[in-house]
């Protein structure tokens, strides 16, 4: 038996070694939450939908537009550049200015190759960069028109395109339906346009303290939601209680008051930033 | 009889989800129940479904990823243990059939016994990850299902015939020698086509989440499941899990041998786990020199299908990952060649050569670093600013695959060597031709790293595109070495006479446990690699046609995907802990004899 644990230890020190490797000697990037798509609303000013294409920007292109060129082209000289390669008699498209060679080169990637950057094999007739309205992109008319705004703005240039409201959304991703409305920007917007607030006192919002809310003082929930139910995190618990609010209620309030229809109504995103914030302590 | 009913139980489960599952109004009706938006269709074939948190029923006390992650890992160890296993198996008996040695015969028989038990686990382990997935993901089953209903019916029916095959195989092993020999071959070379079948089978519904094929933008099936099945990802994937199947048996099989050796009084059965832990790092080792090209090659085959989800991989946040992977790469080579360095102590001519270990652990360790040099990493601004660029100002150009070429290509050929060097050990050159011979294979060496040395160089100066070609005159010069010393060795060995004995159980303690560092080490990097693989996927379920609607479709960071990794080891390493202990009670007592002086060839 001697053998035996010799041999048991050894194996789990060693994988205690490879797990404190991966847990200490690299850094612990937290990725990026699934993507969701960005409305775009007619009222928004210029600054405003720059700043949602210099999301969509950092989210979608970055990778591969990283300034450093070795992957796509760099596109910080782009305001330049359009005329060159739109006169090149490699070019296949028919863009006129820079908002169309932008547009062009986003949903027909192979239209221009820039040279070194082609698929292997293809003599640099062909782009290995996905079509940004369909796959994995999937992005809507609106994210394209708020890509070239912030493109243009980048590159020093006017802005030439402005936000257009109820442009048709992408496939793929989350969307807000129109029962649903507007995506919640963050978790206490979440909570009042579910009107959260109107039966539970929540971090963040204010309440009137005289009132007796028919739900739960989830103020302090950050402090107890892991030991509720046994087996749940913190977190499952939120999200269960959100999502089937009648499997657990809390001693004293009464069963079948808040309603079960959160999961239809809530976007992942908001149903997440609201468990985040529920859960955080404030 | 236990493994048995695990299997048909397995197939069982197998088959109901998928009659049930595939019924689509049974699908519909419980999505309209849960409250789900209806699932997009077109009039003749429904897409692939939107999903909602709603679509994903939560049950107390489990959650949902972690049960199927765990589930999947599992049966992917097991699987690719006894998929592995029969593989060589079948290999070490033909060689003892050919020369007539009885040891070989033996030994692996005894292989296969350890697969045996592992048999049964892998079909309940995949009955668990059946139903769990069935269970948590429903949505994501019975489009899976609705696709691959055919080919899910086909491999339940070839689960059925790699049982009969093995069962027959191994219960038919004692009464099916002599003559009956290349029948008992025959078995054996139908369990393994039936095994390799069962993984590309299993295979393509991977490949299919990472690439999909035979479907639209919507997720609606053509019709052609062959179309589905042969996705771009699925050759190089088979490949890569073939080879590494037999390299992950090896390690496992070796781990087996080495706790025997440790446990065992008598010197003939430690002269016996002495020679079988020989084979089965060699089995390791061998199998596992192809498996970086495998993985090169499927790396580009990711980037040709999508160059987006290539650079995600290897640019992105999982391109730490792969510094991860590169600590257990290299600790793969180093206890590989550290057993082989130890077990020069079974020979009576290994002093002759014993000088040049030194140099070899040097160059492997150099080659490491350059190997463990990140390209790009996602880095914090601070830290951009510290180093000065995305790249380090010093050790930056070793990151690039150039440099991490030549350093795998060097590796593998000092890995060779130092066994060249064990097989050279035992035998003398006598002629004059055979001191040329020798002197030929030093150039051949000197060339050879001079050409992979100078290919690397020349890819900082040309294009990309080009730079990856240059990987391919780099293996091949690797392989010529291989090829070429494995024949001129062969030769020599044939006409020359040998020193001494090979003194078989002559080997310290501390070598068996670089034979669990290899069990360990590989356990550890395929849970890595798998975790890699499937994430790839991000939110996706089916990689741009179904998206991950439920609340886990996030990337974990890294440091919980590796306590992930851990605890799947850690449960393995239990389990197969438990099957080597039920191999030993039903082994025979009997001592294996003629061993301890013997020269079985290594």
């Amino acid at each position: 038996m001697t053998g035996f644990f010799r041999v048991a230890t050894y194996a789990v020190g060693l994988i205690g070694l490879f797990a404190a490797f991966s847990h200490y000697g690299i850094p612990q990037l937290v990725p990026e939450p699934p993507p969701v798509e960005e409305r775009v609303t007619g009222t928004m000013t210029t600054e405003e939908f720059v700043t949602v294409g210099a999301r969509i920007y950092a989210r979608v292109c970055v990778l591969c537009h990283s300034g450093l060129g070795d992957r796509a082209p760099k596109l910080d000289a782009i305001a330049m550049a359009w005329r060159e390669r739109i006169g090149d008699p490699r070019y296949r498209g028919k863009a006129k200015n820079l908002e169309e060679y932008l547009r062009e080169s986003m949903v027909e990637p192979s239209a221009y190759v820039v040279k070194g950057f082609g698929k292997p094999g293809t003599n640099d007739t062909e782009s290995p960069m996905p079509e940004a309205t369909k796959g994995a992109l999937a992005l809507n008319p609106g994210e394209i028109d708020a890509l070239i705004a912030y493109l243009q703005s980048a590159a020093g240039t006017q802005v030439t395109v402005a936000p257009r409201a109820g442009l048709a959304a992408g496939a793929g991703r989350p969307t807000a339906e129109p029962s649903i409305g507007e995506k919640a920007l963050d978790a206490v917007t979440a909570l009042q346009k579910f009107q959260c607030n109107t039966c539970h006192r929540l971090p963040g919002l204010a309440t009137e303290d005289g009132a007796q809310p028919l739900g739960p003082d989830l103020r302090e929930i950050w402090r107890t939601a892991a030991n509720r139910v046994a087996g749940m995190n913190a977190r499952d618990f939120l999200t269960e209680s959100i999502l089937f609010p009648n499997k657990v209620v809390a001693k004293d309030f009464e069963s079948g008051l808040m309603p079960e229809d959160y999961g239809d109504r809530m976007l992942v995103a908001e149903l997440l930033m609201i468990v985040d914030h529920l859960a955080r302590e404030h | 009889m236990r493994a048995l009913a695990s299997m048909l139980l397995f197939v069982l489960v197998l088959v109901a989800f998928e009659a049930a599952l595939s019924l689509a109004p049974w699908h519909e009706g419980a999505m309209a129940a849960a409250g789900a938006p209806a699932v997009e269709a077109t009039a003749a074939q429904p897409g692939a479904p939107k999903l909602t948190v709603a679509d994903y029923p939560r049950y107390r006390g489990f959650n949902s990823r972690l049960t199927v992650w765990i589930a999947a890992q599992l049966h992917l160890f097991f699987a690719a243990f006894v998929l592995g296993v029969p593989i060589f198996v079948l290999v070490i008996e033909f060689i003892g059939w050919r020369n007539g040695d009885p040891r070989y015969d033996r030994m692996a028989h005894e292989f296969i016994k350890i697969s045996m038990g592992a048999f049964s686990l892998t079909a309940t382990s995949g009955g668990i990850l059946v139903f769990a997935l069935a269970v948590f993901y429903p949505g994501l089953f019975a489009y899976l299902t609705r696709i691959f209903g055919p080919v899910m019916m086909l491999y339940a029916l070839l689960f059925l015939a790699e049982t009969a095959c093995l069962y027959a195989y191994y219960y038919g092993w004692d009464s099916m020698q002599g003559r009956r020999k290349p029948g008992h071959l025959l078995l054996g070379l139908a369990l393994n086509v039936v095994g390799t079948l069962l993984m590309g089978l299993s295979n393509s519904w991977a490949t299919f989440m990472m690439a999909p094929s035979g479907v639209d933008s919507q997720g609606v099936f053509a019709g052609n499941v062959w179309v589905a099945v042969a996705g771009p990802l699925w050759t190089p994937l088979n490949v890569h899990r073939f080879l590494a199947n037999i390299a992950y048996g090896g390690a496992i099989v070796g781990a087996y041998a080495a706790y025997k050796f440790i446990a065992a009084r008598a010197s003939e059965a430690k002269a016996h786990y002495d020679w079988m832990g020989h084979t089965a790092n060699g089995i390791a080792v061998v199998a596992m020199l192809p498996l970086p090209f495998a993985g090169y090659w499927m790396t580009k085959e990711i980037y040709a299908y999508s160059q987006q989800m290539g650079i995600t991989l290897m640019g992105g946040v999982f391109a730490w990952l792969f510094i991860i992977q590169a600590v257990l790469i290299g600790t793969i080579f180093l206890a590989a060649n550290f057993y082989l360095w130890c077990g020069m102590a079974r020979l009576d001519g290994a002093n002759r050569t014993a000088h040049l270990v030194k140099y070899i652990a040097g160059v492997l360790v150099i080659c490491f670093l350059v190997w463990f040099t990140p390209h790009t990493l996602v880095m914090t601004a601070r830290e951009l600013a510290t180093i000065g660029g995305a790249y380090h100002p010093v050790l930056g150009p070793l990151g690039v695959m150039s440099a991490k070429n030549t350093a795998v290509n060097i590796m593998i050929l000092a890995t060779f060597f130092t066994y060249q060097l064990f097989r050279r050990s035992m035998v003398h050159s006598t002629r004059p031709w055979m001191a040329r011979a020798s002197r030929f294979q030093v150039a051949l060496y000197v060339a050879a790293v001079a050409n992979i040395i100078w290919l690397g160089v020349y890819g900082y100066f040309v294009p990309a595109n080009i730079r990856i070609g240059l990987s391919v005159p780099q293996v091949m010069t690797t392989l010529l070495v291989i090829i070429v010393c494995i024949v001129v060795d062969e030769v020599i060995a044939s006409r020359s006479k040998r020193i001494g004995a090979v003194h078989w159980g002559r080997m310290p303690a501390r070598a068996q446990y670089a034979l669990f560092t290899l069990a360990v080490a590989f356990t550890w990097l395929m849970g890595l690699m798998g975790y890699i693989r499937s994430s790839i996927r991000q939110h996706w379920h089916v990689y741009t046609v179904m998206r991950d609607g439920s609340v886990d479709a996030f990337t974990p960071t890294i440091g919980h995907a590796t306590a992930i990794v851990s605890v799947c080891t850690l449960l393995f390493l239990a389990l197969i802990l438990f099957v080597f202990w039920l191999s030993g009670l039903s082994r025979a007592r009997e001592a294996p004899a003629g061993l301890a002086e013997a020269g079985a060839t290594p």
